[in-house]
């Protein structure tokens, strides 16, 4: 098993720069290559997740090289990590299976690499390995958000580059600081020595955590990078980029934060961060005209929500956000792929024109995605709004939860309106790759069976087979999996 | 026996009562006006003539028309007590009597719209509209009776006004009696009120299309309104009447009094109509209510 | 079977349940019938679906199962109306109420328990926030301003579903809350909404009596008797409950078979304004037939049902002394007459209008469902006794006959005596001179000539003008345009505000970073 998740990460990494020779010789040859290495990434990251799921105490901890942390680095999956990383495979390969033949081989590398760089984060279990991997992400995606080559896209990716960098640079401080002052880079060693930072100290490292982080996950007011570079990418990079790049992000910080900063003070900022993101990009998602860009704003307001539902401390609460991600993930991939090709197709983004060539395929698609996004029941996204709520109440916060309302109002009110326009027109257009039709149409499906597979597990969550942002879980499970062979 | 004999033979005595008020009436207005007027048994004469000639229709539903006015205006009668007779009853008159009474103009409508005249569909119209007018106040002084007098049964309400002229409820109630003698005027159709036929300027309104029977069966739906119309007032507000020319003169004397009022004015419009009888009787009804009921109309 | 036990599951979701099965097989009958082509096979199915959701709405007491299919159904009567531009309005009315309880639900679970009999524990605005989507779904004012949009806009196919199930949706909420929670009420609430319901009614009324369109006219008088239902359960009185559950099978009925007329004139015609329709009855006597036991029944006149239903709810009014609110009703009980009327007058008599032809008589087995909802109703209007039983069940009342004082009796003596009479008028209208039948052209015209064209010699525009004219104020005061405007310019106003924030310029975006670690640092004071 840790091969596996080895593997799952050095492949893709290697095969990138495979990728890009092998397609030299024409684009075919690469797009067959990027799409072995995906699906094999897929498999085994369905069988680390079939393994770890099996039961509350599985983990897996792959070592690099013999060397033992807290010297060396590890890899640490437990069960959220694993889902997380499922998704992310099954999103990378529909993206790459959707996307138009004419994509060069400096997108598959790319998108390999992209793959790799999100496998190693969410995995990951060294602090700075983590920033590495954090840098090929940026720098990956700037590259991939300025695929084109257009004024508009090249703008968009300066703008990323330049904030993405300015985190970077508060990222790195950050660690520094962490590095000076507890001397290891190892998560579960730092966790152990935080409760003796100072205030100043661990406010200090938060914020520049949280604007290293923040700036790519899409928190506000960090994240106005995001409404320019997703809807200038190709349309199976906005898919991944709101999809899963700003999940792992968020991720990432969360759990971090849970780790070094437990002060309940910090749950209530994020609570309040996210509040506000969600307010914001919904109040402001409602005017848009231009549909990448609306979902973008739709993308940066769930990260809110999730944000929301991470920070609250109970197993409700990750529940609700886990499903969230897992709803958001589908149905935006699902909305990029659909609503990017066809504003490909019609060459316009404007929300009157867009649809003008929509296929069958893409009205099913963006009709499913759409009432999936705004949590219609009997989808997931419904059963996340209601959990998320619940989560609220039951932990006090009955006044977001108040404040929440009127923005899930906007939201359903454009993302219709989005829908609404889709399924207004003919419907004859036609899609030339094959491979979208396919993704269109498994994604669909898996948005109408899912529920049902997920309201088997108990609303009871305290029965779940879930391990969360927890800091004592995390160092049971380092401690237990190290103790476990005999590699002391 | 002599019950069942005079169940059946009922709406013909209403009818005649009513005949007979509709003559006098005619001579009444006429002498007001400085003339003689027609012979007493007119209205009786006319309706024989009417029934007596050929008519033309204009289908089954202009057929059905007439027969639902007729059978509507027989049945009222058989629920408004009659002299010492409280006919069929039971213990919420009150409450039958305001649907039965919707049965008739119901079918003259129907009919009236076969027939397909725009004279007679303003007419119609008018009519509607004047009673969506003048049924506010009504059922606010029906309201207030049923509730004052705690039943909505007849026998109830005529009983408590037994004892002595004193118990009338149009001494007990006056605000009341003057609301719903207001309203009555618009009830029978008479000047005023009376823009749903408007002789000079909608021919008759939706009468312009019947002829013959039709018109006639038309004729004694308004006597036995006319003395409906008559014969609620004084159950209600006249403590009822022991004899049968108690009775008579009682109705007479309410028919009378309305009669003069309505010859000596002017036709209003709809309208004008409609929005007067949705202000003064019922600031006035509503008075009442907090008069003689108290606060508990809340 | 399922769904034989999801039915059964208790009394009132039986009686509820079965109504919207017979319901949704008589109309789905018609409409399979009705010749209509386009769409029938999506709107069946989602039907179909809805109607599933709404059994299983019925019979559940857990509160998340409840929210969650209240929410499908707001989505599928929004999907099947297929009209997103009319339809908003509903959706973010409707969403917005239900989000308030989502509140609720979660303060319930918070308060431990997931059964609906507790919400009203928590505490009495629990209680509030949980109804909310009930008024709303009800159309009572503040919440009337989606109606109009719905359901002129709606799929005309859908039209008839909406009216008859999807309007009062609300009303079982609210019965289904109040049964389980007596004396947990607040009592403002209720005088409050039972006024409130009282003004639409009216309004609504007279928004029907000015209408031009047959649908449009319908759909407010759907909501004026909606209104009254909801102020007579809202009473909480057992007469006034039991008229209401009555009032419910009766409205049902009554909207169902009027619906279907006038959908499948629609479908033969293309349009239900009055001005361009006339004269039906003489190629369709039999729905004229029906649609006018229908009329009368929703006029409230015997013998047809809905005397019955209304004289109860009145009753109940009656005995709690809500004099005033008995006022409000009955005004729209008789603005009832005037729009029943006009759909007679303007559809089915009246003159043959040019454009439009005549239309042919509905095939049988279209016409049954709308022949059964007359017959129906008729059958509750002379025996009323068992559909009473049945309501009285529902609401878990033994009905022990101690209404003989208002008598079935005696409606059916009121029946057989004017039965008696009409015999009598019939009898003697024989046996007196012959008439002829005449053709349309033998008008009385006052010594005017006819046009040359003589189907415009007929009165069906602006019908109520004068009325109308008096109540225009009210109904624009009421219909709450006013407010809406207002509140989109503020919406706009805020949204202008916050679109500066994405400003798109670097520099902005590179001090909003700054700016976060600052905010940060005044952290290190709360820390230890």
């Amino acid at each position: 098993m840790e091969k596996f998740l080895v593997l799952v990460f050095v492949l893709p990494l290697i095969a990138g720069f495979v990728s890009y020779i092998a397609g030299l010789k024409g684009n075919h040859l690469s797009k067959i290559f990027t799409a072995i290495v995906l699906l094999t990434n897929l498999v085994l990251s369905y069988k680390i997740f079939k393994y770890v799921m099996a039961s509350a105490d599985n983990r897996i901890i792959a070592v690099f090289s013999g060397w033992m942390p807290p010297l060396g680095i590890n890899f640490y999956a437990d069960s959220i990590a694993v889902i997380f990383l499922l998704f992310a495979n099954l999103l990378a390969f529909a993206s790459l299976f959707s996307a138009k033949l004419s994509y060069s081989n400096r997108f598959h590398g790319l998108i390999l690499l992209l793959t790799a760089a999100l496998n190693g984060l969410i995995l990951s279990g060294d602090i700075f390995n983590i920033f590495v991997f954090f840098e090929i992400l940026c720098l990956v995606s700037f590259a991939l958000v300025a695929y084109y080559r257009k004024a508009e896209s090249i703008e968009a990716s300066v703008k990323y580059f330049v904030l993405g960098s300015i985190a970077s640079a508060m990222l790195l401080i950050g660690i520094a600081l962490i590095y000076a002052k507890t001397g290891t880079l190892n998560l579960a060693q730092i966790a152990d020595m935080a409760p003796q930072w100072s205030g100043l100290f661990k406010a200090v490292v938060f914020g520049l955590l949280l604007v290293g982080f923040g700036v790519e996950a899409g928190i506000f007011p960090m994240n106005a990078w995001l409404f320019d570079a997703h809807p200038a990418a190709p349309y199976p990079v906005s898919a991944l980029l709101s999809g899963i790049v700003i999940e792992v992000a968020l991720y990432l910080f969360l759990r971090i934060k849970s780790l070094f900063f437990v002060d309940p003070l910090f749950s209530l900022v994020l609570l309040l961060l996210g509040l506000v993101t969600f307010a914001v990009s919904e109040l402001v998602g409602f005017y848009q005209r231009d549909v990448k860009r609306l979902l973008a704003y739709s993308s940066a307001g769930q990260i809110g929500l999730m944000l929301m539902a991470f920070s609250l401390p109970t197993k409700i609460g990750m529940f609700a956000g886990l499903l969230l991600f897992i709803n958001h993930l589908l149905a935006k991939g699902l909305l990029f792929i659909s609503v990017g090709s066809m504003s490909d197709r019609s060459g316009d983004r404007d929300i009157d024109r867009f649809s003008e060539s929509a296929s069958f395929v893409d009205k099913v698609a963006v009709l499913a995605g759409g009432l999936s996004l705004l949590g219609v029941p009997p989808s997931i996204g419904f059963m996340g709004k209601v959990l998320l709520f619940i989560a609220l109440v039951k932990a006090g916060f009955l006044a977001f939860a108040l404040c929440l309302i009127p923005f899930v109002v906007l939201e359903a009110l454009y993302v219709m309106r989005l829908v609404g326009r889709t399924l207004a027109s003919s419907g004859d257009g036609r899609i030339e790759c094959p491979g979208q039709v396919v993704v269109q149409w498994v994604f669909t499906f898996i948005i109408i069976v899912l529920p049902i597979i997920v309201s088997r597990m108990s609303i009871q969550t305290d029965k779940l087979n879930l391990n969360g942002f927890n800091k004592q879980d995390y160092l049971y499970g380092m401690a237990s999996q190290l103790l476990k062979g005999d590699r002391l | 026996m002599n019950s069942v004999w005079f169940l059946v033979f009922l709406p013909l005595i209403a009818f005649l009562i009513g005949i007979s008020f509709m003559g006098i009436g005619t001579r009444i207005v006429a002498r007001i006006q400085r003339r003689y007027g027609p012979p007493l048994i007119q209205p009786f004469i006319d309706v024989i003539k009417l029934l007596s000639k050929d008519s033309i229709s204009y289908g089954w539903v202009f057929d059905m028309g007439v027969w639902m006015a007729l059978a509507g205006a027989a049945l009222v009668v058989y629920f408004v007590p009659f002299a010492d007779n409280i006919v069929l009853s039971g213990k919420a008159d009150v409450v039958v009597l305001m649907y039965i009474l919707a049965i008739a103009p119901l079918g003259m409508a129907l009919g009236t719209a076969q027939a397909k005249n725009p004279y007679a569909s303003i007419g119609i119209s008018r009519a509607l509209m004047l009673m969506l007018g003048y049924d506010l106040p009504l059922v606010m002084v029906i309201l207030g009776i049923i509730t004052y007098t705690g039943s909505a049964s007849f026998a109830d309400i005529l009983s408590a006004q037994q004892g002595g002229i004193g118990n009338w409820y149009i001494f007990r109630l006056p605000l009341f009696a003057i609301v719903y003698f207001w309203v009555m005027i618009a009830e029978m159709g008479k000047h005023p009120f009376d823009v749903l036929i408007a002789p000079s300027e909608i021919a008759s309104g939706p009468m312009v299309e019947f002829s013959g029977k039709y018109l006639g069966y038309l004729f004694i739906y308004m006597a036995l309104h006319y003395y409906a119309a008559c014969a609620l007032f004084v159950n209600f507000f006249m403590g009822g009447a022991a004899t049968f020319i108690e009775f008579y003169l009682k109705m007479f004397s309410v028919f009378f009094v309305l009669i003069c009022i309505s010859a000596v004015m002017a036709r209003t419009t709809t309208q004008r109509a409609v929005y007067m009888y949705w202000t003064k009787p019922v600031v006035l009804a509503f008075i009442g209510w907090l008069a003689y009921l108290g606060w508990r109309i809340f | 079977m399922m769904l034989l036990d999801m039915i059964k599951a208790d009394n009132l979701a039986f009686f509820f349940s079965v109504l919207t099965i017979g319901f949704f097989v008589a109309n789905t009958i018609f409409l399979i019938f009705s010749g209509i082509k386009k769409g029938i096979v999506l709107n069946t199915i989602l039907s179909l679906f809805l109607t599933m959701v709404l059994l299983m709405l019925y019979a559940t007491h857990n509160i998340v199962i409840f929210f969650a299919l209240w929410e499908m159904a707001t989505w599928l009567t929004y999907l099947l109306a297929n009209n997103p531009k009319k339809s908003s309005k509903y959706l973010w009315a409707s969403l917005l109420a239900e989000f308030f309880m989502l509140i609720a639900v979660a303060r319930t679970v918070a308060y431990g328990s997931y059964d609906i009999a507790m919400v009203a524990h928590v505490d009495p605005l629990n209680l509030i926030m949980f109804c909310l989507p009930f008024i709303v779904k009800s159309g009572i004012l503040p919440f009337n301003f989606w109606v109009t949009d719905l359901y002129t806009g709606s799929d005309k196919r859908f039209v008839a579903y909406l009216s008859a199930i999807i309007g009062k949706l609300g009303i079982f909420g609210i019965l289904r809350v109040f049964l389980l929670s007596p004396g947990l009420i607040p009592e403002w609430f209720i005088y409050t909404f039972i006024y409130l319901a009282g003004i639409t009614a009216v309004w609504a009324t007279f928004k029907a009596v000015g209408s031009e369109d047959a649908i449009e006219s319908l759909s407010f008088s759907s909501l004026s008797q909606v209104a009254f239902i909801f102020a007579s359960v809202l009473l909480m009185n057992k007469s006034a409950l039991i008229g209401g559950l009555v009032h419910y099978l009766n409205h049902m009925l009554i909207k169902m078979g009027m619906f279907m007329a006038v959908v499948y004139i629609w479908a033969k015609t293309g349009t239900t304004e009055f001005k361009r329709l006339g004269d039906f009855v003489s190629k369709m006597p039999f729905s004229f037939l029906f649609f006018l036991m229908l009329g009368i029944s929703l006029a409230g006149v015997p013998p047809m049902g809905g005397v019955i239903s209304k004289w109860f709810m009145y009753e109940g009014f009656i005995e709690e002394s809500k004099l005033l609110a008995v006022l409000l009703f009955f005004v729209a009980g008789v603005g009832s007459f005037l729009y029943v009327y006009r759909l007679l007058h303007s559809i089915f008599l009246g003159r043959k209008k040019p454009s439009i032809g005549l239309v042919s008589e509905m095939n049988i087995l279209a016409i049954l469902p709308l022949a059964a909802s007359a017959l129906i109703s008729f059958l509750i209007g002379v025996y009323s006794r068992p559909f009473i039983r049945f309501a009285a069940k529902a609401l878990g009342m033994d009905f022990s006959e101690p209404r003989t004082d208002i008598g079935f009796a005696y409606i059916g003596i009121v029946s057989a005596v004017f039965g008696a009479l009409i015999l009598f008028a019939v009898v003697l209208w024989l046996l007196l001179p012959k008439h002829r039948y005449v053709p349309d052209t033998e008008g009385y015209t006052a010594a005017a000539y006819l046009p040359k064209d003589i189907q415009h010699w007929d009165y069906s525009y602006n019908f109520y003008a004068p009325v109308v004219r008096l109540g225009d104020k009210f109904v624009r005061l009421f219909s709450l345009d006013w407010l809406a405007r207002f509140w989109k310019e503020y919406i706009a106003a805020i949204g202008e505000l916050f679109r500066g924030i994405y400003s798109g310029s670097l520099k902005l975006y590179g001090f909003y970073l700054m700016s976060v670690i600052v905010l940060v640092l005044f952290l290190k004071e709360m820390l230890k």
